[in-house]
């Protein structure tokens, strides 16, 4: 039944999301009387589509803008250049008014758990809001529909009128999950939702996220720095490093097939219990540059084992390396 | 094999007093840590391992904390029994600790370097301030902090989170100590930047043959740094193992349940399994183990009687299934 309706919906058009040069920047002034302007470059240009029904992973170190990203594609910040088509509309260039619409098609789950609940709401309030912003629906549906949405995220009913407060960090997420599919969005943005949870906890959660996908389907961009988390959960995975995408391939050919020496000192640098006792670590030496000046050339050749001279005079475009593998490196 | 023991830690038991009741954080826990090696302490959070590390360095605020009972014997004199003063010449100078949060636990009004003397001077009275300078410089140089002479005079907010770490390992080693306490050192950061402050512990431990516990909810880390295992849960010790154990074959059921609910590297599969439940609070601890409320094996005695940990072979484990088999 789900391949029926995704073939068709493939027929018709072929992604979900497409994503043209996105770019963010954040004006920041140096001092008052300062007339030069800088920016953080948060985003620089990504580029890439999301198909019906998959989960695209998004990693990255902490800074790459991969957060930036997530929230810009929602319009929850503004892009200062690009375009993301939804279903084949530009919803960068929509009115206030008609985003307002397209929001109950694309949601996001926050990463902490603490501080994206408001604490004053109740549990049932919370999780109904996004039905406010929409049509007027009648008082019984809405309850209905939020008791829908708290069963499928694996709470207790009787939790309605309690508060965020009463609640553990996992009980929380899944209220921010219930809240999220509430409106049956077509696409989530998850923005790190399992990152503060203990292991156990961190398990049940993703276990959850992939059985919502099925029965709803839904399509993800979930955001995350744990790789093998990233691993578990997605299809396909989008590198990211100061705001530029730099691998972007199926799952199994990125983990096993690695063409970027960025992608390739992230697998290596994951503390793993079956790899343990492995030496062949690469450690990449240094931080993250400041996204205030970027490294000339290639972002990442300041820290990268394999940097030649041609790499801090020229960026490297996206090549083709394997089939949908996308890779921005002159040696790959 | 016997080694002699740099700490023995003796059926510690921390409690806090609070208006709803006492929650025994530490319950009845005992360990040793031997030089030049890593003792790793994991569980998930609220099970009592970061307070085991602040009653070992007597960190502990009464009220609401006390220690209530045991021992805490480091080169064999007992910590417990130990004045203010002497304590304050022990911490820092013997026994230093690295504390999670890289971003709050060093001082923002204070330069780098001045943090890095305050703890020189103190317990190395004896060096005019030039040395002093010299030996702080030095530290800088050893965690590998590019232009030390330059971020000597820089504030902790100039800092990215992975230098800020590096200089709490800086200022916990100025003194160099023979043990170090390590508190989540790098949860907060990147994993390319965890993969180099864990080379540099692992090599502290080599060079200066430094003990080491390094408490930690993350089993990738402590299959990369430590030695020896000690699994807790709800204040109380599970099991005790080496990391080829423990990894290779792990015995009580809260252990086996930890490792197998992270996602695999290298396997494919479609659901992981989970731990039902979370962690009882202390006010709805059950009866007898505390895990067997979410334990998959768990019988009618698990849910009335508290297990003993005991031996099996050099290992430790507290769960009634392994009652008797005291040979491996």
């Amino acid at each position: 039944m789900k391949e029926r309706i995704l073939n068709d919906a493939m027929e018709n058009e072929k992604h979900l999301l497409e994503v043209h040069n996105l770019t963010k920047w954040f004006p920041v002034r140096n001092s008052i009387f300062s007339r030069q302007q800088n920016y953080v470059k948060a985003v620089n240009g990504v580029s890439f589509s999301v198909k019906y029904g998959e989960t695209l992973g998004v990693v990255g170190e902490s800074g790459c803008g991969k957060s930036t990203m997530g929230r810009t594609l929602l319009r929850l910040l503004e892009a200062t250049d690009g375009a993301v088509y939804f279903k084949g509309e530009n919803i960068l260039t929509l009115s206030k008014k008609k985003m307002k619409e397209k929001r109950k098609d694309m949601q996001i789950i926050f990463q902490d758990p603490y501080a994206s609940l408001d604490p004053r709401m109740t549990v049932g309030d919370i999780i109904s809001e996004p039905l406010d912003i929409q049509t007027s629906i009648g008082r019984k549906e809405r309850t209905e529909k939020v008791l829908a949405a708290i069963e499928m995220s694996g709470l207790n009913p009787k939790f309605v009128n309690r508060y965020p407060h009463e609640f553990s960090g996992g009980q929380r997420q899944r209220i921010g999950i219930a809240r999220a599919i509430i409106s049956r969005p077509q696409l989530i943005v998850c923005d790190e939702p399992v990152s503060a949870l203990d292991v156990s906890i961190q398990a049940q959660g993703i276990n959850l996220l992939k059985d919502l996908q099925h029965s709803l389907n839904m399509t993800y961009i979930f955001i995350s720095h744990d790789l093998s988390v990233i691993k578990h959960i997605s299809d396909r995975v989008l590198v990211m490093y100061l705001g530029n995408l730099v691998e972007i391939s199926p799952k199994q050919d990125l983990f096993t097939n690695s063409a970027h020496p960025y992608t390739r000192a992230l697998l290596s640098a994951i503390p793993s219990i079956e790899r343990r006792g492995t030496k062949d670590k690469i450690v990449l030496q240094g931080d993250l540059p400041s996204p205030l000046n970027l490294p000339s050339g290639c972002c990442f050749h300041t820290r990268c084992f394999m940097a030649k001279e041609i790499c801090s005079q020229k960026k490297p475009e996206l090549q083709q390396v394997g089939k949908e593998h996308l890779c921005a490196c002159h040696f790959c | 094999m016997i080694r002699d023991n740099l700490l023995e830690v003796n059926h510690l038991k921390t409690y806090f007093y609070t208006d709803e009741g006492v929650v025994k954080s530490v319950d009845d826990v005992s360990f040793s840590v031997q030089p030049s090696r890593t003792l790793g302490i994991v569980g998930e959070s609220g099970c009592g391992k970061s307070i085991t590390l602040l009653s070992i360095m007597r960190l502990i605020e009464n009220p609401p904390g006390k220690i209530v009972a045991g021992e805490i014997l480091y080169n064999g004199e007992n910590l417990l029994k130990k004045n203010k003063e002497e304590m304050r010449q022990i911490r820092g100078n013997n026994i230093a600790m690295i504390f999670q949060e890289p971003m709050t636990s060093l001082n923002p009004v204070y330069t780098i370097g001045e943090q890095i003397l305050e703890s020189i001077s103190i317990h190395r009275p004896e060096l005019d301030k030039g040395e002093a300078r010299e030996r702080a410089l030095a530290m800088l140089k050893m965690v590998n902090i590019p232009m030390p002479e330059k971020r000597f005079n820089e504030y902790p907010h100039q800092l990215s989170g992975g230098m800020r770490q590096r200089v709490m390992i800086a200022i916990a080693l100025s003194c160099e100590p023979d043990l170090l306490l390590c508190d989540e050192p790098t949860t907060a950061l990147d994993v390319t930047v965890q993969a180099q402050i864990l080379e540099l512990i692992n090599d502290l431990k080599k060079k200066a043959r430094a003990a080491i516990i390094m408490v930690t909810h993350d089993l990738g880390v402590i299959s990369e740094v430590a030695d020896d295992v000690m699994v807790m849960y709800a204040g109380k010790v599970v099991e005790f193992a080496t990391v080829d154990q423990i990894f290779a074959q792990p015995m009580h059921p809260y252990t086996c349940g930890l490792i197998n609910c992270i996602p695999s590297l290298d396997k494919e599969v479609e659901r992981l399994s989970t731990i039902p439940g979370m962690v009882p609070s202390f006010n709805e601890m059950p009866k007898g183990c505390a895990f067997a409320p979410r334990c998959s094996r768990a019988t009618q005695r698990c849910k009335e009687n508290m297990p003993e940990l005991i031996d099996i072979g050099e290992r430790k484990v507290r769960c009634f299934l392994y009652e008797g088999k005291d040979t491996e």
